[in-house]
């Protein structure tokens, strides 16, 4: 599903106005005080993975090879997250990110020659459409830090657990075309999709800005000094091992760095 | 250049009034005028010219008929005509024209002609009489024909049966005299050496050959079996395992069985160890591939007909329980029957024991189909015997020879340099694979295996069909010189060749001229300006090819 930036800003904003209206009044310093914040952000993954599978297959009496390369690239992320203060200027939280891509793979083939040992034909083709989800579970130890009266700074760091779903090209079929059997085509592939769970860290920083009642555009309620505008680095990385076809494989790279941009309630 | 052979010097005058004078005439000369046997060897236009307009007028009387026509694969726009002489219906042995066609322009003629042929053509002599003259008279007879000879002995013409017996000597062809009941001449004519797929039950299995060479077989499934028949290349190749049994091998040679079911060679398992079955069945099948990429060939006979080898003829170990004639057949021989079965039979020797050597070179035999070279020099033959039909005897026999021994090596060398075998040790020694230590001839180095390497050094005694074997060495140590140069030790003379490189270019130059250019009773002198003006024809007068080749013909003797 494809949702533009304005209507993602805009369903931010009544999430934001919801949350806001249950929020009892505060006083201006109240993001200082606040026990708990709540998150939620979308933005992109700027890493770009390029991906190479090699797998080994038996024809003819031979064992041929195909490599699929893809190129996960940039995706759009969404997060929500919480944490709450547990001393001082330290709070422990929790963010759920979520991504979802689909990528192109170039298969290129060694094909066993039928007639003869060591006499490979090349063949080459694309696969479409291979998906790539992952959803990443953050945890967070916290310190935040004034910038000023309205905005802080928060850094963090911590363990992050990664569930990704990644759909890869496990076997193709050729066309022979006939004597001399020199050229080979590409008719189709196969595609798996490999569920794998991994243990992994995250780290970055936030910089939050609660003066959006000053600024005027939504009004001048004093529930507005319960919301803020936050903007998000996180890189988080896991790079479990996965095996194709008995094969292993290079590491599947999750996470990577992200920024995400979404609103602060704070209570 | 026209040259005369057997002919009184005055002749010359009248063949020129034949091939020069009576062209310009208007009125048509008949055969009649016509004088003794004239060679031709036209590659020049005013050689060409009267050539042409002689057999165009041989033609519309009937004395010649075109035997095939065949488009080149090498050089576009030329065809390859091929004429065979007849005289009153009656064939004449040997004799023929070839012509090559350039955008329908003659540009090259081969051939000898006959006239004044005064014989009664009514044979006194019936058919099964002149079988029982023959010396192998109880032996079943494969074919018969009334033909016309022309018996250099006489210095003239016999009306004779031509008469083909598979015995256990080998194919004799006998030709008796259909007037007297004389036996002519005798001769062995056997050619020795002394995806998905495109088909639901092909597959493609490993198996070891005689030497321990692992390589890819071609096969089909067939009831939980795998069967040696190739079914992935055009034609079927098929080979049987006659298991030892030399009788029935003999029966099915002769006709008097067929090959059956129960014969074609099988494995359970698709990893097979029979070597002989293995470099049989994958031998032939490269030796289709080196046709077809270096000639554009479409195997023996051009139409991918089937490629049919026996294996095990006779057990090995029998050594000393079968007849002499088996022996020699099926243990120490390997052949083309071009007569045996619709397409010719390839038949492999089964060698020597283990611990036995030949008396005369102290040489031990192995299985004949360990060889490529020798796989591939046996069905040369079928594919001579499809197109020019070099006449096994003399120096046209030699030529034959010659012949598939270089494509012997041109197969070798295209399996070893293009990178589809890689443990293919190629050379030019035939047969060392077999017949070891050092094979059968060298055609780099011809007197290092005491055969001629040089036209005055010929064989001219009557054994081997006048030392086809040996005299084979003149034309294809030319072929030698021509690739990799060198000096001839006879003649001291140097070639510069065009390299190993472009052997490839030389290979088919001579496959042109010995498969199209050349009638069936070619010369050394002939097989000189056929390879040639093959040359010119595929890559030009600039190339130096055509040089190159003619300076290797002239170090072997060769003018």
């Amino acid at each position: 599903m494809i949702i533009s930036r304005s209507v993602r800003w805009k369903a931010a904003s009544l999430l934001a106005f919801a949350c806001f209206a249950r929020v009892p009044q505060a006083d201006a310093q109240i993001h200082r005080d606040a026990q708990f914040v709540v998150s939620a952000n979308t933005g992109i993954q700027t890493t770009v993975n390029t991906r190479v599978d090699r797998v080994n297959f038996e024809l003819f009496a031979e064992t041929g090879n195909f490599s699929a390369t893809q190129n996960l690239g940039r995706t759009d992320v969404y997060d929500i997250g919480i944490a709450g203060r547990v001393w001082k200027r330290f709070r422990v939280g929790a963010v759920a990110a979520y991504t979802n891509q689909a990528s192109t793979a170039a298969i290129d083939a060694e094909v066993p020659h039928p007639f003869f040992f060591e006499f490979p034909r090349t063949a080459s083709g694309v696969s479409t459409e291979l998906g790539h989800r992952e959803w990443a579970f953050h945890l967070q130890g916290q310190y935040w830090l004034p910038l000023g009266e309205k905005s802080i700074l928060t850094l963090f760091v911590g363990p992050s657990v990664f569930k990704a779903n990644q759909e890869l090209v496990t076997s193709i079929l050729t066309t022979e075309r006939g004597f001399p059997f020199d050229i080979v085509a590409l008719a189709t592939d196969t595609t798996e999709v490999v569920s794998i769970t991994a243990v992994g860290f995250n780290l970055g920083f936030d910089l939050s800005y609660f003066g959006l009642k000053q600024l005027g555009f939504l009004g001048k309620s004093e529930r507005l000094d319960h919301l803020g505008v936050a903007v998000t680095a996180r890189y988080s990385r896991a790079a479990p091992g996965i095996e194709l076809k008995g094969q292993f494989q290079p590491a599947l790279e999750l996470g990577g760095t992200q920024v995400v941009g979404g609103i602060r309630v704070v209570f | 250049m026209i040259r005369r052979h057997y002919l009184p010097s005055w002749f010359v005058l009248r063949l020129l009034i034949v091939l020069i004078i009576f062209p310009i005439m208007t009125v048509k000369p008949s055969l009649q005028t016509m004088i003794g046997p004239l060679t031709i060897v036209g590659t020049q236009p005013h050689i060409v010219g009267p050539a042409d307009a002689l057999v165009d007028r041989m033609i519309i009387n009937g004395d010649l008929r075109v035997i095939s026509m065949v488009t080149d694969p090498l050089v576009s726009g030329r065809s390859h005509e091929r004429l065979a002489q007849f005289k009153d219906g009656l064939r004449i042995f040997g004799s023929e024209i070839t012509r090559q066609r350039e955008h329908g322009q003659i540009t090259s003629i081969f051939g000898t002609i006959h006239s004044e042929i005064n014989i009664d053509i009514v044979p006194k002599l019936t058919t099964q009489d002149a079988i029982g003259a023959t010396s192998v008279s109880d032996s079943p007879t494969i074919a018969t024909e009334l033909l016309i000879l022309h018996d250099q002995n006489i210095r003239g013409y016999r009306l004779v049966y031509r008469i083909q017996q598979f015995s256990a000597a080998g194919l004799i062809v006998s030709l008796v005299d259909a007037h007297t009941g004389g036996v002519i001449r005798v001769q062995n004519d056997l050619k020795t050496q002394a995806m998905s797929l495109p088909c639901n039950d092909c597959a493609v299995g490993t198996g070891r050959g005689v030497k321990g060479d692992q390589k890819k077989i071609s096969v089909q499934t067939l009831g939980g079996n795998f069967r040696a028949y190739d079914a992935l290349r055009p034609p079927a190749i098929i080979t049987y395992d006659m298991r030892g049994d030399w009788l029935g091998t003999l029966n099915v040679l002769t006709g008097a069985a067929s090959l059956t079911e129960a014969d074609v060679a099988t494995d359970s398992d698709n990893d097979w160890h029979d070597g002989a079955s293995v470099d049989a069945h994958v031998g032939a099948g490269w030796f289709y591939d080196y046709l077809a990429h270096r000639f554009e060939r479409n195997g023996l006979d051009g139409s991918d007909g089937p490629i049919v080898s026996l294996v095990h003829p006779v057990h090995r170990n029998d050594l000393f329980k079968v007849p002499n004639g088996i022996r020699n057949l099926f243990h120490l021989n390997a052949f083309f029957c071009a007569t045996c079965g619709p397409n010719g039979l390839m038949v492999y020797g089964e060698g020597l024991p283990t611990g036995f050597v030949l008396q005369n070179t102290g040489q031990s035999v192995d299985f004949f189909s360990a060889g490529l070279d020798i796989v591939a020099h046996e069905l040369g033959h079928a594919v001579t015997e499809f197109t020019s039909g070099l006449v096994y005897e003399g120096e046209s026999g030699a030529l034959n020879e010659a012949f598939s021994d270089l494509l012997g090596v041109g197969t070798e060398f295209f399996m070893a340099e293009t990178g589809r075998h890689k443990p293919e040790q190629a050379d030019y020694l035939i047969g060392e694979d077999v017949l070891k230590p050092g094979g059968i001839r060298s055609i780099a180095d011809p007197q290092s295996q005491g055969d001629p390497d040089h036209y005055s050094k010929r064989f001219l005694g009557n054994i081997d069909n006048g030392g086809v074997h040996t005299n084979s060495l003149i034309a294809s140590h030319a072929f030698y010189l021509a690739v990799e140069g060198g000096i001839n030790r006879t003649s001291g003379i140097q070639v510069n060749g065009v390299g190993s490189s472009n052997r490839p270019q030389v290979e088919q130059a001579f496959y042109r001229a010995f498969a199209f250019l050349l009638p069936a009773n070619a010369t050394f002198t002939m097989a000189r300006a056929a390879t040639t003006q093959s040359a010119r024809d595929l890559t030009g007068s600039v190339s130096g090819l055509a040089e190159t080749i003619a300076e290797a013909w002239s170090a072997v003797g060769v003018e």
